[in-house]
């Protein structure tokens, strides 16, 4: 007993000596997250959160890794290096950026850092920090870019019995699309916003409104639909419907997360509008999850649903006295705006096998309508569909 | 110094009764010349990294055991959650650059010696671990 005692304290003293020598040497800390998950839609004419009717593992895996150093007291330097299925596996940088801590409730940040549009936003890619194996797709539909460079200021302060979190940002982004002519540039200029987060024993809420410039390359056909437009005399509507003019975003985010006596409430309710029209995401979306954790299981509800508010109004081309290949052009137009009205409902399971390592299970119905029908009885084009996915979480 | 030792008897005595009984109880410990009282919420504060300052302005810095007897029943009893929500907790504010959980030392004496050592530190460890080096603030 005392030799193992001995060998113990030995062993300690050998740690602590090896803390002194690191903690001498500027500390860096390494800490982790990957998701390996597997799934298959119903649909083969259309993807459903990146899943088509063969199995795939890509939608949804990703492996990150977070190297932190502390510089000084006030200094701070933060990397995260993610590989995600979606991108071939391509190591890309979420996070890189300095913090200096101007007092112990107020940082600011410098370099690449999370675009935080939604409650989850900032933590999209880590799913052993929230129930499902990934939160609603019809409100997290933004996966064209995730992350802004720039500048961010995180403050923090106590109301009464409240925790409050407050974040103001601005930078720019650049998003990438893919299209039948091949991937197009967005670029997101001016990229800016506010969100406030209280959180109060079992109940957090989270308010949030982001504002951005938005330029875009257009695919080969929306082009050559565009000049065509201009061509037939409608230069102010072709210029209006061009994404390669500048407009105008704005996101609205608002969320609710209660976790009482191990039953779990999220909802989340989010808008994006613009300055001029656009052919996506000039929509509403939300969800509300219900949850109950029994021992070492989650159960989950979501209902999640996504309206898109077709501009149809902006586009002035007129419908009748006018030869037919107008009329044809005005269709066209009105065509490539999005306006659909889609909903899911999720049920799922997350089983915490371990602390660090979470299995979840989900099956989502998938239902697609139309927003606004451009003629008397237009239906969607996409047949309703069921995914189901299996997958493991771990944080280390 | 009689009530010193008196009481460093009476927490021995408790701890091997508590050890006897299976229930490992857990002490809040802070270093001796550490003078600011904390209640359960300022514990469970400091160790969710809701409060970074001791009531009277000091940086706290709070330190963990890995994992065993005491982690849980701190976790359960004071921090109101599982590990696995721990992990989570701590995973959101990790990933995220809001949050850096305590620094988690391999066993109970790791942390009375830093504890002794390091005036901002606060910890908590099995009550049997407890000696003089270390102020005890709270069992649970």
């Amino acid at each position: 007993m005392s030799t193992l005692r001995k060998s113990l304290s030995k062993a300690s003293c050998l740690v602590a000596a090896l803390g002194f020598v690191t903690s001498a040497s500027a500390e860096i800390t390494f800490s982790g997250f990957a998701s390996f998950v597997g799934g298959k839609f119903s649909e083969d004419n259309y993807t459903y959160a990146g899943y088509d009717d063969d199995v795939s593992f890509s939608p949804d895996t990703v492996v990150g890794i977070q190297l932190g150093s502390k510089l000084t007291e006030e200094i701070k330097v933060t990397a995260q290096l993610v590989a995600k299925g979606l991108d071939d596996y391509d190591v890309e940088a979420e996070l890189a950026y300095l913090t200096y801590a101007v007092n112990p409730f107020w940082d600011v940040r410098v370099g690449r850092i999370r675009a935080p549009l939604f409650y989850y936003s900032d933590f999209l890619d880590v799913g052993y920090a929230y129930p499902w194996i990934r939160p609603p797709s019809e409100v997290y539909r933004i996966n064209t870019f995730s992350s802004f460079d720039g500048i961010d200021t995180l403050y923090r302060s106590r109301l009464g019995s409240w925790d409050a979190t407050y974040q103001f940002f601005y930078g720019n982004a650049e998003a990438e699309q893919d299209s039948s002519s091949g991937p197009l540039q967005s670029d997101l200029d001016n990229f800016m916003g506010v969100n406030f987060t209280f959180n109060r024993d079992w109940l957090t809420l989270r308010a949030g409104y982001v504002q951005s410039d938005f330029t875009s390359e257009v695919s080969a056909d929306l082009a050559g639909l565009l000049s065509l437009v201009e061509g037939a005399g409608f230069v102010d509507v072709a210029a209006e419907f061009d994404p390669r003019n500048e407009r105008s975003v704005d996101y609205v985010a608002l969320a609710a997360i209660i976790d009482y006596n191990d039953w779990l409430v999220n909802m989340e309710y989010t808008t994006i509008s613009w300055d001029k029209p656009t052919y996506f995401f000039n929509d509403d979306a939300w969800f509300i999850m219900v949850g109950r954790r029994v021992g070492s299981y989650i159960f989950h509800l979501t209902y999640a649903a996504q309206e898109e508010d077709p501009d149809y109004d902006k586009n002035t081309i007129p419908s009748t006295g006018v030869p037919d290949g107008v009329v044809a052009l005005r269709n066209a137009l009105n065509g490539a705006i999005a306006n659909n009205d889609d909903s899911s409902i999720t049920l799922g399971v997350r089983y915490d096998m371990d602390a660090g390592v979470a299995l979840k299970a989900e099956i989502t119905r998938f239902e697609s309508d139309i927003a606004e029908p451009l003629f008397p009885g237009q239906q969607s084009s996409l047949d309703d569909g069921t995914l189901i996915s299996v997958g493991l979480d771990v944080v280390f | 110094m009689k009530t010193f030792i008196s009481k460093k008897v009476v927490a021995a005595i408790v701890g091997l009764i508590f050890s006897a009984a299976s229930t490992a109880e857990v002490s809040i410990i802070v270093n001796p010349g550490n003078a600011n009282q904390l209640s359960t919420e300022d514990i469970k504060r400091i160790f969710l990294g809701k409060d970074v300052l001791f009531p009277d302005g000091t940086k706290a810095a709070p330190v963990t055991v890995e994992s065993g007897g005491s982690t849980d029943e701190f976790n359960q009893k004071v921090l109101d959650r599982n590990a696995s929500q721990l992990k989570a907790y701590w995973s959101k504010l990790v990933f995220t650059g809001k949050g850096v959980p305590p620094e988690a030392l391999a066993s109970d004496a790791d942390v009375v010696k830093a504890v002794a050592s390091a005036g901002n530190k606060i910890g908590f460890v099995d009550s049997g671990s407890v000696d003089g080096s270390v102020k005890v603030l709270a069992t649970f």
